[in-house]
């Protein structure tokens, strides 16, 4: 593959300005080693990565050219409060920073890149085509000694071969642009591609661009199977084919051009008992929250002191009135019901113990879950 | 910069998109059908025609034969689905020069080689046939069974066939004249189809019980019928079902030359057909499948019953889901004659691969009244001895039943003879 475009090492002190035209500093966390761009360097923002870390100033790789279309966030930042009230209210014993208002104090809006790609492709394919056609069956009923034909109409599909030259010019083909963002589109789901513009160099304060870290060179495979996606879809057309299968195409991918989509996301964040910080994503069209919610097991281990404590309480006086039952006999009835309530709490004592671990174990299995999903990639295609 | 080259047998189709070309495998190369044979000799210029010992084209003058072009393909055969593409006119005619003659008697529509001078119709006798002008625009076979009987036998089995059979006239074999026996490829339809039927009915079992018969005073058995409702479901596979594509011809005599061994199917070459007759289907494919569907769902019904392990059925209903239909256009070898006897003429037809005979014979029917007169006598007779003798002493019982039962028995033989008789002559 061959891209007609380089990259530039920024200086941690030097924005964007000079090549892109706009200020924007690179600053990395030292945790992940993700690198964002942020118009304010000097403001303490924690890396929507992984949220371990305060991201500091460093050098980054930038290619020279700028992002060429951007999708813009559908929801504002106010749209969000009751979602993430709602986030932080499905977990009963949560920590006591996990609730719906530290998350929205800390919604940090991030860009996400994907790499668009332009190419002409000129080659050889060959495919099997699909037509529809109908045929006509039936089905017949025999009751009260006559018959009844009810005709029925089925689709089948005839494959056919088809070969061909082709050459065309495809614009704006996405590729992923971060190793682990199929991690991230994975759980906040797919962004609508059509709604994209082109970039003007308008990026909102307080917003974090985040750098590719994956180079064209490494994103190619991903790219040309999307080339060949398009090449299929257009050979379809050309064949006039309903379907298409076994398509393959030998050709040259040439006059490459990579430039960037920005893809709109909120970045919030939370800590729990042992103060390790959990990042949480919003999706920046359709406020799609995803993130793990832990339950607090220090809170488990309170309440469940608090209910044992109860119990015992209770036990003692259901001792008492037993043993003072010989002279007032009306303690005795009395002493059974602090007695049966004194299990009962002792019993409940074991839920607030219990639940956190269960619903923890439960989040470790969803992010084992999340994570054999089926990588979700960037939208195909920017119209 | 390398040219490309697309695939042998691969021509360039429409494309709807710009910058695309689109190439697919080239249509089947042009069947003999788009352009007629004339079968002349190669060696001395004289017609050639099918022969049946030869297997192929042989010329009469000089000896030249040359076999047919055609595999042997038998049920594997091509089948089609039912699509409106398959239904269209898209491959015509029978592929050689032909003509196309009316019967202006029974309507019969013939293809005759383009030389054959036949004015007899093989259906009806008649001679008032007409050329027609050809409005072919049915499909063309595509699998046929060669003649395998050579027409000088036919002769001989047609005559034997006559002399069967006690009550025709006895100067049947030897007055009717049976000589002029056409050759003829029949239109036929195959059908094939998997049928899934689900039965629903209430299925009596018998079931024996005790009782105490009051007036014997005796405990007593009898039979008692448990009804309840029952269900199943059948798999009927069907294949190859034949179903006659000609509206002329006696259906009940061709079900008597049925079937055909479909095992010596063959591609359709119009060779075949050289100096032969054959007539093209007036019943069409969707009139004939409504027939075969007719038959296929009774043979599911069949089987359904089949599957109910007893005989006391009620409320019986089913739906039956076709699935995998297809069928086949194809032509079958049969000799046709019509010969008279007195004033009225007789079909006769002959299976061209087996050589089964079967027709219409007249009936003597003076010899079936004396035979069913003969058949019920014992029984009259006996009745008629019986009858009196109960009336004057009470001995005639015996020969009373006696007769009664060779009534019936002579009644049921009188009666099958008559049909015998009656379906010999009908067409």
């Amino acid at each position: 593959m061959t891209t007609s475009q380089s990259t530039t090492i920024l200086p941690e002190s030097e924005s964007t300005r000079s090549i892109w035209g706009i200020a924007l500093y690179p600053l990395g966390c030292p945790c992940c080693t993700q690198v964002y761009l942020a118009q304010d360097p000097h403001v303490e923002q924690r890396c929507p990565s992984c949220a371990q870390a305060i991201l500091i100033p460093q050098t980054a790789r930038l290619r020279t050219e700028p992002p060429e279309a951007i999708i813009p966030f559908k929801l504002q930042k106010a749209d969000l409060t009751a979602p993430l009230e709602q986030f932080a209210q499905a977990v009963w014993l949560r920590p006591d920073d996990f609730s719906g208002e530290n998350l929205f104090q800390r919604l940090k809006a991030v860009y996400l890149p994907a790499w668009l790609v332009d190419c002409r492709l000129s080659g050889t394919w060959e495919a099997e085509a699909g037509y529809d056609y109908e045929v006509k069956s039936s089905q017949e009923t025999y009751q009260h000694g006559q018959w009844v034909t009810t005709p029925l109409t089925e689709k089948r599909t005839r494959w056919e071969k088809r070969v061909g030259r082709l050459d065309r010019v495809y614009h704006n083909i996405t590729a992923p642009a971060l190793a682990n963002s199929s991690k991230t589109l994975r759980q906040i789901g797919e962004f609508d591609s059509a709604s994209a513009h082109p970039y003007h160099f308008e990026i909102p304060q307080d917003i974090l661009l985040h750098v590719p870290d994956l180079p064209p060179e490494s994103a190619w495979e991903t790219a040309r199977e999307r080339f060949d996606q398009a090449a299929a879809r257009d050979c379809l057309r050309a064949a006039a084919a309903e379907h298409i299968r076994n398509f393959s195409i030998q050709g040259n991918y040439g006059s490459q051009n990579w430039t960037q989509l920005l893809m709109p996301m909120f970045f919030t964040h939370y800590s729990d008992d042992e103060g390790r910080q959990h990042p949480v994503w919003i999706h920046g069209q359709t406020g799609h929250i995803a993130g793990a919610q832990w339950a607090s097991q220090q809170k488990g281990w309170y309440w469940a002191g608090v209910s044992i404590a109860t119990a015992v309480t209770l036990f003692l006086i259901s001792l008492f009135f037993f043993a003072f039952n010989t002279v007032i006999p009306a303690l005795l009835p009395l002493g059974f019901l602090f007695a049966v309530f004194a299990f009962a709490g002792g019993v409940f004592s074991l839920v607030p113990l219990i639940w956190p671990r269960q619903w923890n174990h439960r989040q470790k299995e969803r992010k084992i879950f999340e994570q054999s999903k089926k990588d979700i990639p960037p939208p195909s295609a920017v119209p | 910069m390398r040219i490309w080259d697309p695939p042998a047998n691969f021509i360039e189709l429409p494309s709807q998109l710009e910058g695309v070309s689109v190439y697919g495998p080239a249509p089947e190369p042009c069947s003999d059908s788009e352009h007629p044979t004339t079968y002349t000799c190669p060696q001395c210029g004289a017609r050639t025609q099918f022969n049946v010992s030869v297997g192929g084209i042989a010329c009469e003058h000089c000896g030249f034969c040359a076999p047919a072009e055609s595999s042997t393909v038998g049920t594997d055969a091509e089948e089609f689905e039912f699509t409106p593409d398959a239904l269209a006119p898209s491959s015509k005619g029978l592929g050689s020069n032909r003509r196309t003659l009316a019967c202006e008697q029974c309507g019969a529509v013939l293809s005759l080689p383009e030389k054959a001078l036949t004015i007899t119709c093989p259906f009806c006798t008649s001679h008032r046939i007409s050329i027609r002008e050809s409005t072919l625009d049915e499909l063309q076979p595509r699998h046929l069974i060669p003649f395998k009987i050579q027409p000088q036998e036919i002769q001989l089995r047609a005559k034997e066939w006559l002399g069967k059979g006690w009550f025709h006239p006895d100067e049947l074999s030897r007055q009717s004249r049976v000589d002029h026996f056409t050759g003829i490829y029949l239109p036929f339809w195959t059908f094939d189809a998997n049928i899934i039927a689900h039965w629903k009915a209430e299925v009596g079992h018998e079931k024996q019980e005790s009782y105490y018969d009051a007036s014997s005073k005796t405990w007593q058995t009898r039979t008692k019928v448990v009804w309840r409702w029952e269900n199943g479901e059948i798999h009927l596979p069907i294949d190859d079902l034949q179903v006659k594509g000609s509206g002329r011809i006696s259906g009940k005599i061709l079900e008597r030359i049925l079937p055909f061994d479909l095992s010596a199917l063959r591609e359709y070459h119009p060779d075949f057909l050289a100096g032969w007759n054959a007539q093209h289907y007036d019943v069409d494919l969707a009139e004939a499948w409504e027939e075969g569907k007719v038959r296929m769902r009774e043979a599911a019904k069949c089987s359904c019953f089949a599957d109910i392990p007893t005989r006391h059925v009620r409320n019986f209903s089913m739906v039956a889901d076709f699935s995998n239909e297809s069928w086949r256009y194809i032509l079958l070898p049969v000799y046709i004659s019509a010969y008279q006897f007195g004033e009225q003429v007789f079909q006769i037809m002959v299976n061209g691969q087996n050589g089964l005979v079967a027709g219409q014979k007249p009936v003597a029917w003076w010899k079936v009244w004396l035979a069913i007169f003969a058949m019920l006598l014992p029984g009259i007779g006996l009745g008629l001895i019986g009858l009196p003798l109960l009336l004057l002493n009470g001995l005639g019982f015996l020969p009373l039943v006696l007769g009664g039962v060779l009534l019936t028995v002579g009644g049921i033989f009188a009666l099958q003879l008559y049909h015998q008789a009656a379906d010999s002559e009908a067409a």
